[in-house]
């Protein structure tokens, strides 16, 4: 049986293709202005790299902030639900999820089931987001991705008090003109956006084992800061796993469930 | 006017604008076909700008009233089909007149559909599809001009209400009969029908409810004596919402003005935006914009002139930083007018009591000297009473409202906050609380139900009183119902020891001190607030708790991590939103909708399905 999750995110479209549970297929491109027409390119994509003809799929659940704008999906199911699936079927044990997308960050209490039990969120300003980095990478001309291999470089990591992306930017600024090394500012940036993510995650009670999702979670230099900053080993998950598609990955099993209940009614 | 599903039929609110219109104006048929034809035709090619030089007529423009809605009803024969009724002058006979508008809508649909309601009151602004008439729609108001080209070729209601019509029809084919109401008459006039067209607002799906037309009439007694005592020329007292009105009331002849009174007013039952511009008349003069909107509406409201001027005025430093704002800026604006600031000390118990009281029995010489009437122990006896009285009702009510599944609409319990600061110890408030009552009882005992409750939510915290029809959004949409909220079940709490002097005012400090609506929640500690929730939880039979977070409530976000986790370790889902209660330019509607959606269907639904919610056996 194939079944597909859709997520279309603020910043990133993700689409994973199972098998008969397995995934076959995963891919990720960036958001457009057009949710709609995003969906249904990175659905193709993920279709052909799986293998499957569209009508050999027997479910598609959308999620994510434009979830409303994926026509083909038969189900629309939020991303707090999805995250809290796709979490838990990869690490059984979890019963915190944080996921840091691009922008808002979420964290999750989920049950023994997976079942999501409680949130809170900051979706209202970038501080603690994907977004926070991607402007101070602008800022600093460096690609995110190299974010998470400087961090390591660092000793002690520069002070930037301000969570804000527009005030750290100017800080940011300051400290580049005084000569202060690349690798302690970025490091110095992961040490703020965590904090704003700690508060978040105790505001749910943070309860082990913790999980860290989301694009964000990709940047090694986060998880390090954040493991710091709680005082607690995160979670890996399994090898071959990616963060970025544990929204996507949780629709999915939503959709074979969804199947599932429809067939066993 | 907002865009949530109407799902209940509005036939008898349709029946009261019907009698108002149709006794004071001329019921008249709408243009046939052929008219309207030949009046497009002639004007085809008119510019859609109607500019001021080219304008004949203005209607409803911001310097005067406005006022419009659409209702729809499925009773059949009660909408005339085609017919319109006019309430001053025609368009043609208005000559170049600036003149308030009200425009109501009245619509017949097929039995059993609903219509699509925000696509209908969208046609209230596409007037403009007659050529030569523009329509433009501020917040709560509908503003039209008509070109002399327009008057010329004969633009009248007639074919106003034949293009209302046909584009009603055109956008929902369940609509079979539609007649208009226009008032182009005098501001009163106009203003009758915005109260109509409010109580469209407040009324929601329950048209029929003798607890909301209570509520309504109720405010209306308490505003219409004050101008009678105001036109008397008897003395007013102004004061801030950590005052009851009990005192007040006590004295003969006295007009309580509570400052924040306008925002109420004009959020609940007039128009939004003049709560805003009262909001934005005091920031501009330089009062904190960190400051309750409830207290900047009432600066706004004595900076612009709108109360009556007061003999005295009265403040209290309770229940927050913003009280203590607003009690000198009314100082600081009637510089030459006498204040009592009564001071509510940070300790709690019998001890503040007494301290209390002994500054109302320094009042009472005070509001003697300065309003010029005696005080009588007996009024006040008499008053305390009736408070008492109200607060019984009150506490009957609530029995009703605690039966699940709850069967009156949440918003009611918005109106105790009302009671408590402005109807306190009158007998407006004591009707008031007396027909809460006997509505839920009626509703309970004849088991009639509009909306299927599936969630019930303890509502902690102000009220959003831009937009009472929420709270039937909620009820519609997530069969979400409130059946109390933290100020109102608190507010009742004890009686008056009316036995001495002394037991009077010790009991109108106690209730001021532990009672008032965000007095006892904010000036006393974390376990009092918590343990509050806790016990409304089981006596209400909640599912969660909503923590409407009003932003000036600097206090009560400070212990919110307190709070969160309490409700946490007790296995309720809470959910935490910021918003301001009188200004939805911090929030919207659209906001706080999506907030209260994603809590009910993703946490709290779920949950309950499971049995993995603490409920009360
Ligand atoms: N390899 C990476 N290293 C660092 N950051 C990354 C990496 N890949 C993605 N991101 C960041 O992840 C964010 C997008 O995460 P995602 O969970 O897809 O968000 P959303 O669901 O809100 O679109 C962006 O801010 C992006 O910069
Ligand atoms: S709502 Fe909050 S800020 Fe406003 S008066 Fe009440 S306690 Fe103060």
């Amino acid at each position: 049986m194939i079944t597909a999750g859709v997520d279309i995110g603020s910043t990133a479209c993700k689409v994973v293709v199972l098998r008969d549970g397995a995934v076959v297929a995963a891919i990720t491109g960036p958001s457009s202005f057009d949710p709609q027409r995003t969906a249904r390119e990175i659905y193709d994509r993920a279709l052909a790299a799986a293998g499957a003809a569209a009508d050999e799929v027997r479910c598609v659940v959308g999620t994510g902030y434009g979830r409303a704008r994926v026509p083909f999906a038969a189900v629309n199911v939020s991303e707090l639900s999805c995250h809290a699936r796709g979490a838990h079927h990869l690490v059984p044990s979890v019963r915190t999820v944080l996921d840091i997308g691009g922008q808002d960050v979420k964290a999750l209490t989920v049950d023994a089931n997976g079942n999501l039990v409680d949130f809170a969120m900051n979706d209202k300003c970038a501080a603690g987001t994907g977004r926070f980095l991607d402007v101070m990478a602008r800022t600093l001309e460096i690609p995110v991705e190299d974010l998470g291999t400087l961090h390591a470089r660092a000793g002690e990591a520069c002070v930037i008090g301000n969570m804000c992306s527009v005030f750290a930017e100017s800080e940011v600024l300051s400290l580049l003109n005084e000569g202060a090394p690349l690798p302690a500012i970025v490091k110095g940036l992961h040490l703020s956006l965590v904090s704003r993510v700690a508060a978040l995650a105790l505001r749910v009670g943070l309860e082990p084992d913790v999980v860290l999702t989301g694009g964000v979670a990709r940047n090694a230099g986060v998880v390090d800061a954040l493991a710091g900053r709680l005082g607690i080993a995160l979670s890996r998950l399994p090898a071959g796993s990616d963060p970025q598609l544990v929204g996507a990955l949780g629709a999915a099993l939503v959709a074979r469930d969804h199947v599932g209940a429809t067939e066993g009614a | 006017m907002t865009d949530a599903p109407r799902p209940v039929d509005q036939g008898a609110l349709i029946a009261r604008v019907q009698r108002a219109a149709r006794a004071r104006g001329q019921t008249r048929p709408a243009a046939d076909a052929a008219r309207l034809a030949d009046y497009r035709a002639r004007l085809a090619g008119a510019p859609e700008l109607v500019l001021a030089a080219d304008t004949a007529i203005e209607l409803g423009s911001p310097r005067r009233r406005s006022a419009h809605a659409v209702l729809w009803t499925a009773a059949p024969g009660l909408v005339v089909d085609d017919r319109f009724v006019v309430v001053g002058p025609d368009l043609d006979a208005a000559g170049a007149a600036d003149r308030g508008y009200a425009q109501l809508t009245l619509l017949e649909v097929a039995p059993g559909a609903v219509p699509d309601v925000a696509r209908l009151e969208a046609q209230q602004f596409l007037t403009r599809h007659l050529p030569g008439l523009m329509a433009r729609m501020l917040p709560g108001r509908l503003w039209l001009r008509a070109s002399r080209a327009a008057v010329s070729a004969g633009l009248d209601f007639a074919l106003l209400a034949a293009a209302l019509r046909t584009a009603c029809r055109a956008v929902a084919p369940v609509v079979c009969a539609v007649e208009c109401v226009f008032g182009s008459g005098a501001d009163d006039d106009v203003a009758d029908f915005a109260a109509l067209a409010a109580m469209e607002r407040v009324f929601g799906p329950d048209p029929d409810s003798r607890a909301v037309a209570a509520a309504v009439r109720s405010m209306r007694g308490a505003v219409q004596s004050l101008f009678q005592l105001w036109d008397a020329g008897a003395p007013m007292v102004w004061y801030n919402i950590g005052f009851g009105s009990d005192l007040v009331y006590a004295l003969e002849d006295v007009g309580p003005v509570p400052a924040a009174m306008l925002a109420a007013l004009s959020s609940i039952a007039g128009e939004q935006a003049d709560t805003e511009a009262f909001i934005d008349a005091a920031e501009a003069a330089g009062y904190s914009s960190e400051c309750c909107s409830a207290d900047k509406a009432g600066i706004g409201a004595i900076l612009k002139g709108l109360y009556p001027e007061p003999a005295c005025i009265l403040g209290v430093n309770t229940p927050c930083d913003s009280q203590v704002s607003i009690v000198n800026a009314m100082a600081e604006c009637r510089p030459h007018v006498p204040c009592f600031a009564v001071d509510v000390p940070p300790y709690q118990g019998e001890r503040a009591h007494r301290y209390v009281a002994g500054q109302l029995r320094e009042l009472i010489p005070f509001l003697e000297r300065h309003t010029g009437r005696r005080f009588d122990w007996n009024r006040l006896r008499a008053t305390c009473e009736r408070t008492n009285r109200t607060s019984e009702h009150l506490w009957q009510w609530m029995e009703w409202r605690s039966a699940v599944p709850c069967m009156q609409p949440s918003k009611l319990c918005a109106f105790t906050m009302v009671i408590a600061i402005a109807l306190g110890g009158s007998a407006w408030g004591e009707a008031l609380a007396r027909d809460l009552a006997a509505d839920a009882r009626a509703k309970a005992e004849g088991g009639a139900r509009y909306f299927t409750e599936k969630v019930r939510a303890i509502w902690y915290q102000d009220t959003v009183w831009w937009d009472l029809q929420l709270y039937d959004w909620m009820e519609s949409e997530l069969g979400l119902v409130i059946p109390m909220d933290v100020f109102g079940y608190y507010a009742n709490e004890g009686l008056i020891d009316t036995s001495s002097e002394e037991s009077l005012l010790l009991g109108l400090a106690r209730r001021m001190i532990d009672n008032h609506p965000m007095a006892r929640q904010f000036r006393s500690t974390m376990d009092r607030y918590i343990g509050d929730y806790l016990v409304m939880h089981e006596r209400f039979r909640a599912d969660c708790g909503i923590f409407a977070g009003h932003v000036a409530c600097k206090h009560a976000w400070g212990g919110l991590g307190l709070f969160q986790e309490s409700l946490r370790r007790a296995g309720i889902p809470l959910l935490v939103f910021e918003f301001d209660m009188f200004d939805p330019r911090v929030a919207p509607r659209r906001e706080l909708e999506f907030q209260l959606q994603r809590f009910v269907n993703d946490v709290v639904l779920p949950r309950k399905a499971r049995g993995d919610l603490r409920r009360t056996p």
